[in-house]
């Protein structure tokens, strides 16, 4: 990146004056950081939350992870860490809920010549691009939506201490910070990760195995709770009761276990899985920023009235002069910027640094 | 509440201290049995024998005689000192138990049902199980998942369980079948921890024909580990060759990795031969799967070492030296 000081500057502030945890156990965990040159340290461990808040600080770091597990010793290698439990964690990435609306906002741009386009390597100089995507408002209720199924299933598990974080740039995090549930191993996690995900259902739960059993499909159709229940609301809003059973009892296991599929793909959550089974992974860290976008990832005490270009910016306003390459119209703390093409701009600090972080943006060159 | 046990429960759940109690009360001691109890001897004998094919009696039958046939093939398989030979015991009489608790669980009485889920479930296990409505009983579910991870069918997955409100709801059937491996352990702790000082010649005769008997059979030969495995590979070996239960994802691995450096399917499926639960039917179904034979005919691959990891199987050593999959384990790194 280009603009480093921009960056720095605006990463050391929020650090020096903002930076706050309420993360539990932190003697416990590995931490890990990325800097802005590209170096990932990882392994290492702090007594308390002042030592972490000195660190971050001293380096600023473009990116900070925590462990989701406990450790013994959270700084060894691997093999000699001495796993004792690990927080239940998952995450909901926009970009893979395939959503129509992403043509309209997300464009790769050259990272030589600027140029826009939806190419890998660039038409005009061939060049790498780098792709950028700008979640707009029906992306974000759609991650929103995401959150609200997966909270539905993980009361259904009885998941105690849920907190839900915006993932700091394009997503949500869900943490779940249950005792229960923090022992068990990479292979049970995969379980739960099929389950809100949808994944793995078969027909004879509904007595639609290779030999029908009738009273079974009835009984099943009564079903309120539980996955049982979400496929047997969805089957009865196509078609009454009757109409239904008497569909049911003519159609192959083959034709149903295809339908089931597709229900359960669709109610089920788009999460995903590696995060959720692995036991050992550093995670974004609450409360710091993303280099991806200058946002912070924090914790959501009201998902519906969550706006991340309000809520999330912690960045301050000091104007900042830009080279903006190229930019739709943007709204960020209730101010609205662009569209900006190919020119140099004074803006909010939060905003030039959005770009900056996006691509879209450098430090304007001085003439020496 | 009171729990309600007499000698039929004893005979039927002999790996429970009130089995051993009961003999104590009755005055045996495990150590006199000699020729002129040859009868008693040789149903000892017949039990493990009919437990190592898998084919347990189902009845039950007079209780003073299966509480001490239970306890003395116990002292037997500790003589014999063959882990494979007392694993396979263990499981198969685990199963034999399993029918009865289940039988007990749809009894019509109350306080018979509570005994079971208190001194069975509870007190010996750990576990506590909820009777939720007449023949279904619920779980928590992270109890339910540490036991279900182990059991590969499909129907156990938690999408295909009925689940809300914190627990799993679980027919009988399902809830004596997740508590096996548990049983089964307990009755192989108590084979390692029988006393056998001053065995009668009769009793150690018993167990020179159950070693002749066993010493060609392939299942209980141990696996010879060739040491040019990677580490995760040879943690899986030698986890089989302990007889102990081996993950789903493990068995993929080990699969994966035979296939891939050349091993046979018969070299490949014989690996698992060990395993406790080892059905040869359905192994070699899902290793020729993995292989490509079945199904949509698609091979797999061994796993990478960070896919490894990401697992819980990697045992990563200096020998290692930063490969990126097993399969270059050994081998001269380039450059
Ligand atoms: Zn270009
Ligand atoms: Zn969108």
């Amino acid at each position: 990146m280009d603009s480093i000081d921009i960056l720095k500057r605006a990463f050391r502030r929020y650090y020096f004056d903002k930076f706050d945890t309420k993360l539990d156990r932190i003697k416990e965990r590995e931490f890990g950081y990325a800097t802005f040159d590209n170096r990932v340290i990882r392994h290492i461990s702090f007594n308390d939350k002042n030592e972490l808040r000195a660190l971050l600080v001293r380096e600023i770091p473009a990116d900070v992870y925590a462990s989701n597990a406990y450790y013994t010793n959270p700084e060894a290698e691997i093999e000699l860490k001495n796993w004792l439990a690990a927080d239940l964690i998952f995450d909901i990435d926009i970009k893979d809920l395939a959503l129509p609306c992403m043509k309209d906002h997300q464009f790769s741009i050259c990272i030589n010549c600027k140029d826009i386009s939806n190419e890998k390597i660039c038409l005009k100089c061939r060049s790498n691009t780098k792709e950028v995507n700008i979640p707009c408002n029906n992306c974000i209720e759609e991650g929103k939506h995401q959150v609200f199924k997966i909270l539905e299933m993980l009361n259904e598990l009885g998941a105690n201490k849920i907190s839900v974080y915006f993932s700091g740039n394009n997503g949500f995090h869900i943490h779940v910070n249950d005792e229960e549930l923090s022992y068990l191993n990479s292979e049970a996690r995969r379980d739960i990760a099929d389950y809100i995900k949808g994944i793995g259902i078969i027909p004879d739960i509904f007595g639609m195995g290779r030999k029908k059993n009738i009273d079974h499909i009835k009984d099943a159709l009564n079903s309120e709770k539980g996955w049982k229940g979400r496929i047997a609301r969805e089957l009865l809003s196509r078609m009454d009761r009757n109409r239904l059973i008497s569909s049911l009892r003519k159609k192959s296991y083959e034709n149903f276990n295809n339908e089931l599929r597709d229900i359960t793909k669709r109610l089920g959550v788009t999460i995903d899985t590696v995060v959720t089974i692995d036991t050992h992974r550093i995670f974004r860290l609450e409360n710091t920023l993303s280099s991806k976008s200058g946002l912070a990832k924090i914790k959501i005490d009201d998902v519906s009235q969550f706006n991340p270009y309000e809520d999330a910016v912690f960045i301050d306003d000091e104007p900042t002069k830009v080279h903006i390459h190229y930019a739709p119209k943007l709204l960020i703390k209730g101010n609205s910027f662009g569209p900006y093409k190919d020119e140099i701009v004074s803006l909010p600090l939060y905003a030039a640094v959005y770009l900056i972080c996006k691509g879209l943006a450098s430090e304007p060159k001085v003439l020496n | 509440m009171e729990i309600i046990f007499s000698k039929y429960d004893a005979a039927k759940y002999p790996f429970l201290p009130i089995a051993r109690e009961y003999v104590k009360e009755l005055g045996y001691d495990l150590n006199e049995f000699n020729e002129s109890n040859s009868y008693i001897l040789d149903k000892s004998l017949k039990r493990i024998l009919l437990a190592l094919d898998n084919k347990p009696s189902k009845e039950l039958g007079e209780p003073d005689e299966e509480i001490i046939s239970f306890l003395i093939s116990l002292l037997i398989l500790n003589i014999l000192d063959i882990r494979s030979v007392s694993k396979r015991f263990a499981l198969a009489e685990a199963e034999r138990i399993e029918n009865f608790i289940e039988n007990d669980l749809k009894d019509e009485n109350e306080r018979r049902r509570e005994s079971i889920l208190r001194y069975i479930f509870e007190n010996t296990l750990g576990l506590k199980i909820i009777e939720d409505s007449m023949q279904k009983y619920k779980i928590k579910v992270a109890e339910y998942l540490r036991r279900s991870v182990n059991l590969h069918d499909p129907h156990w997955r938690l999408i295909n369980k009925d689940v809300y409100e914190g627990y799993v709801h679980l027919e009988i059937h399902d809830i004596v079948r997740l508590i096996r491996e548990e049983i089964a352990l307990l009755i192989y702790e108590k084979i390692e921890k029988m006393n056998v000082k001053d065995i009668p010649e009769s009793i150690k005769n018993r167990v020179e024909i159950l070693r002749r008997y066993t010493i060609n059979d392939k299942r209980f030969k141990p696996i010879i580990i060739v040491n040019k495995y990677p580490p995760c590979i040879n943690h899986i070996l030698s986890t089989l060759e302990k007889n102990d239960n081996v993950s789903h994802t493990a068995r993929f691995l080990l699969a994966t990795y035979m296939l891939a450096i050349g091993k046979s399917i018969d070299d490949t499926c014989s690996l698992f031969e060990h395993a406790p639960d080892y059905n040869e039917k359905i192994t070699r179904y899902q290793v020729e799967f993995l292989a490509g034979k079945r199904g949509n005919r698609k091979s797999y691959n061994c796993p990478s070492c960070e896919k490894i990891a990401s697992m819980n199987l990697c045992y990563k050593n200096e020998e290692c030296d930063n490969i990126r999959t097993p399969l270059q384990f050994g081998m001269k790194r380039n450059g």
